[in-house]
């Protein structure tokens, strides 16, 4: 059960959040109409911005128009919070569902109080404090939002494998397809209404395709052998998985060795011990080392009563907007429920 | 299960998320209908603004024509009015016109005036200029005769020309003629030349015989006085024997003090019948003087440097000095004429010796040591000693052996007749050597450095076996040479502050310190007489002539 599942990563790739944008109170546009559109979850923020600019921007008839130009960042907040437009979007929501906010936000009970999403948009008066830019500079040659998100892929391929050069071996046009075929798919979802939806999500799922054609490269050889010494050439030797506490927290990020047996809680356990007392998991205290990871898969064979545990759990983990069962192998998880970063972004709610 | 459990998870919240999809695509669709709408009502509105502009201009038209009449005569009117004000400009501009004209007028009639004037006095120029042109004209005429003139006397200059050259092909003739006959001189001139060389060759011959048998009858003759001499050495041998048993001892005063030189004395050296002394200084002068009174017999010059070194022949008859010069000269003591002068070193030569064969050895700064025939005058050898020599002295009589000490502190002996070097004696001394001496029995050699100290060298081991020093003793020159005593007993050598040391040759203790000389001491010979006469010479000027008493 390791294997990468092209019906779950379709599932993943068309995941989408209705969200409602409307214009900050101090900012001018010619339409002040809220935008509503179905927004990708493993998209980000700076891929949406040609839309939001058509809405607010574009010019009718001859009242006075307000021209921006290409130089403008656009920012949006929720609720007086900036959103990091280097997260990916469901990231952004999953957290601000889940997660508690800095003290002066009320916490969020519900799930899905937060559908549809309303967030503000700004023009004006950038924290320069709390975001990057992400307008490109031509002169440059930079693309800040696809900058981020290549460093982030390389970044989860070295937590992998120790070393980039699987990534640094693909092809210009096969590094290029990753960030293209994201792009695209904002686009294909931003399309016209006209467009029925079943076209729109064939569409996606050709993009899917194509993305999966290459990623399966990075994340294919998942191929763990038991027998075979933990950290040989070409093994996995940690999963990129990073877990979210909250909003204004910095996310923990511990190297969890993977293994047929190593399951969410496991990586919880490692990554938040003080969470997961160590009567849940018998012997939880080295399932995330990997020097001894290994010598307790035997022992670990007989953690089948997990459900039980989970039912006495006080917390739950969310990504892409499920919760996820803590029985649920590392593994597999890392495959078919990573963002397309390859980062497994983990909430803790 | 928890794959199905993920599974409808995901299926859930697409679906709940899906009805947003449909109502957003149709509230979207809405918005952009009524924008649309709202763009259509501002365009509509502008349009009504423009419509009830253009009523606003008509009726103000309206009033403006009921105000003044049908706007048709309005019009004309307007139009006489504008052609009367036409009409106005157009007769004041006449005026103007008019005046201008009258003005030009008048100053029309001033130019011609003047024009006038001017027509007056080019014809007045003309007149002169056709009477210069006359003029002009018959000189011409002149100028064409006189041409024909010129060419007349061309034709007989050309003809003159022709006539010269035909003496010159005349002449050449003659001069090829007359380097002809010179050749046929020439070659005459050498037939003689030829035949007088010839005569002279033969002439040659004849000398050559003649002098051959001078040469032969000369041999004869010396073999002759060879036999009587010898017969005479025994005789003076046994009367010298005697003399030689009578031991040397060290003088205690100075008989006499001359001033002989001019400058710096360099060298003094005495014949072997202890009756002549010989000085050579830096005045180019060598000057032989009475070895017992001190007078000055005679003053030998010719030197174009300083005196190195002097040497009285074996025979008594020449005396040697070596000079800064290069050259080695020789003179002779009984005619004070300059018998020979050696040339061929190329640096100071500092020392030279006879030999018992008429031959000369001489050595040089040059780095080399040559080997010179009195008979023939030339150089017989050159020796290569890789050091400066500062003085050489003769092992043996006939020179066969020789020894030089050098500015590299080495002592060399040289086989004179290979030219090669036979010894070589180093580590005696720390500085150059000034000098070297061969005893009177040829068993010792005594050496004199720089380092301040007398070496006495077993000829048969060249081993030192006796050194000579005193805490006073300093040797000052580069030139300074010591002395055996007649009889071997003693050695002497003067010092750089004036005075003269006397060591027991055997024992090596200091016998005596002669305190005379007023500067550095350069050289003591011991009369081969034997007895205390011995003599010194001091860098300025002065000799002294040692004794036991006056």
């Amino acid at each position: 059960m390791e294997s990468i599942e092209p019906t779950v990563t379709n599932h993943i790739w068309l995941g989408s959040i209705p969200v409602v944008i409307s214009l900050a109170e101090n900012d001018n546009a010619n339409q002040r109409e809220p935008l509503h559109f179905m927004a990708l979850r493993c998209a980000y923020l700076p891929l949406y911005a040609p839309t939001i600019k058509a809405h607010f921007f574009q010019k009718s008839g001859s009242t006075t128009t307000f021209t921006i130009d290409e130089a403008t960042e656009l920012w949006y907040d929720f609720r007086g919070l900036p959103l990091k437009w280097h997260y990916p979007i469901g990231l952004l929501h999953d957290i601000l569902s889940h997660s508690s906010l800095p003290p002066q936000q009320p916490t969020q009970s519900t799930e899905h109080s937060l559908i549809p999403w309303k967030i503000t948009l700004h023009i004006s008066s950038f924290p320069a404090d709390k975001l990057f830019k992400s307008i490109p500079v031509p002169s440059l040659q930079t693309d800040p939002p696809r900058d981020f998100f290549m460093n982030s892929l390389k970044e989860s391929e070295f937590i992998r494998h120790i070393t980039t050069k699987k990534v640094m071996a693909l092809s210009k046009t096969d590094q290029m397809l990753l960030w293209d075929t994201i792009s695209e798919s904002v686009r294909a979802g931003a399309l016209e209404t006209t467009i029925d939806q079943q076209q729109q999500r064939a569409k996606l799922g050709a993009l899917h395709d194509k993305f999966w054609s290459v990623n399966a490269r990075l994340m294919g050889e998942y191929t763990h052998d038991a027998t075979s010494p933990v950290g040989g050439v070409g093994q996995v030797r940690s999963v990129a998985v990073r877990l979210y506490v909250g909003w204004d927290k910095p996310f923990l990020q511990e190297l969890v060795a993977p293994g047929p047996e190593i399951t969410l809680l496991h990586a919880i356990r490692v990554l938040a011990p003080a969470l997961v007392p160590s009567d849940q998991v018998p012997s939880a205290e080295s399932a995330g080392d990997p020097l001894t990871n290994h010598m307790n898969d035997l022992q670990l064979k007989g953690v089948g009563s997990n459900e039980s545990l989970a039912a006495k759990k006080e917390f739950k983990v969310i990504t892409h907007g499920v919760e996820i069962p803590l029985e649920t192998p590392l593994l597999w998880l890392s495959r078919n429920f990573s963002y397309p970063d390859n980062f497994l972004h983990l909430v803790l709610g | 299960m928890w794959h199905e459990t993920l599974i409808s998870r995901l299926t859930e919240r697409d679906a709940a998320s899906a009805q947003f999809a449909s109502v957003f695509a149709s509230a979207n669709a809405n918005a952009s209908k009524a924008a649309a709408a709202a763009s259509r009502i501002v365009e509509l509105e502008a349009q009504v603004a423009a419509a009830n502009a253009i009523a606003a201009d008509a009726t103000r038209r309206l009033g403006q024509a009921e105000l003044s009449g049908s706007p048709d005569a309005q019009r004309r009117y307007a139009e006489m009015e504008a052609q009367l004000a036409a009409l106005k400009d157009e007769q004041r501009d006449m005026y103007k016109a008019q005046s201008q004209n009258a003005q030009r007028l008048l100053e029309y009639v001033e130019t011609m005036k003047a024009h006038e004037l001017a027509k007056k006095m080019m014809t007045d120029e003309n007149a002169k200029l056709s009477a210069a042109n006359s003029t002009l004209n018959v000189r011409l005429r002149d100028a064409f005769d006189l041409l024909k003139e010129k060419d007349g006397v061309i034709q007989i200059l050309k003809d003159e020309m022709a006539a010269l050259q035909l003496e010159l092909v005349q002449r050449e003739e003659q001069w090829k003629a007359a380097i002809e006959k010179a050749k046929k001189l020439e070659a005459e001139n050498t037939e003689l030349v030829d035949r007088w060389i010839k005569h002279k060759q033969e002439e040659a011959a004849r000398m050559n015989e003649a002098n051959e048998f001078v040469e032969t009858a000369l041999k004869h003759k010396q073999a002759e006085t060879l036999k009587r001499n010898s017969s005479k050495d025994i005789q003076l041998e046994e009367a010298l024997k005697p003399e030689k048993v009578v031991t040397c001892f060290p003088p205690t005063v100075a008989v006499k003090k001359l001033t002989l030189h001019d400058g710096e004395i360099n060298c003094i050296q005495i014949n072997k019948d202890g009756t002549l002394l010989a000085t050579g200084g830096t005045d180019k002068k060598l000057i032989l003087s009475d070895a017992r009174t001190g007078a000055t017999k005679s003053t030998l010059i010719g030197s174009l440097q300083a005196i190195m070194s002097v040497d009285f022949s074996r025979d008594g008859d020449s005396v040697m000095g070596t000079s800064n010069d290069n050259s080695v000269k020789i003179w002779s003591i009984s005619t004070s004429r300059l018998r020979h002068t050696l040339t061929g070193h190329i640096g100071k030569v500092f020392s030279a010796k006879f030999t018992d064969s008429n031959r000369v050895v001489s050595g040089s700064h040059d780095r080399t040591l040559k080997v010179w025939d009195l008979n023939k005058g030339y150089c017989l050898k050159t020796i290569f000693t890789l050091s400066s020599c500062n003085d050489l002295d003769l092992l043996d009589g006939e020179g066969t052996l020789i020894v030089s000490g050098h500015l590299d502190n080495n002592l060399r002996v040289w086989d004179t007749r290979s030219g090669n070097l036979v010894r070589e004696v180093t580590g005696i001394h720390s500085q150059q050597i000034s000098g070297v001496t061969v005893s009177h029995n040829q068993n010792y050699l005594l050496t004199t450095s720089r380092d301040n100290i007398l070496k006495l060298i077993d000829i048969r081991t060249f081993e030192t076996v006796m050194s000579y020093a005193n805490d006073n003793f300093r040797v000052g020159m580069n030139w300074s040479k010591s002395c055996f005593s007649s009889d071997g007993t003693y050695v002497a050598s003067g010092s750089m502050d004036g005075s003269v040391f006397i060591w027991n040759r055997e024992t090596g203790k200091m016998e005596k310190v002669l305190k005379e000389h007023k500067s550095s001491v350069c050289g003591v010979v011991w009369n081969p007489l034997g007895g205390a006469n011995c003599y010194s010479i001091e860098k300025d000027k002065g000799v002294v002539l040692w004794g036991t008493s006056s």
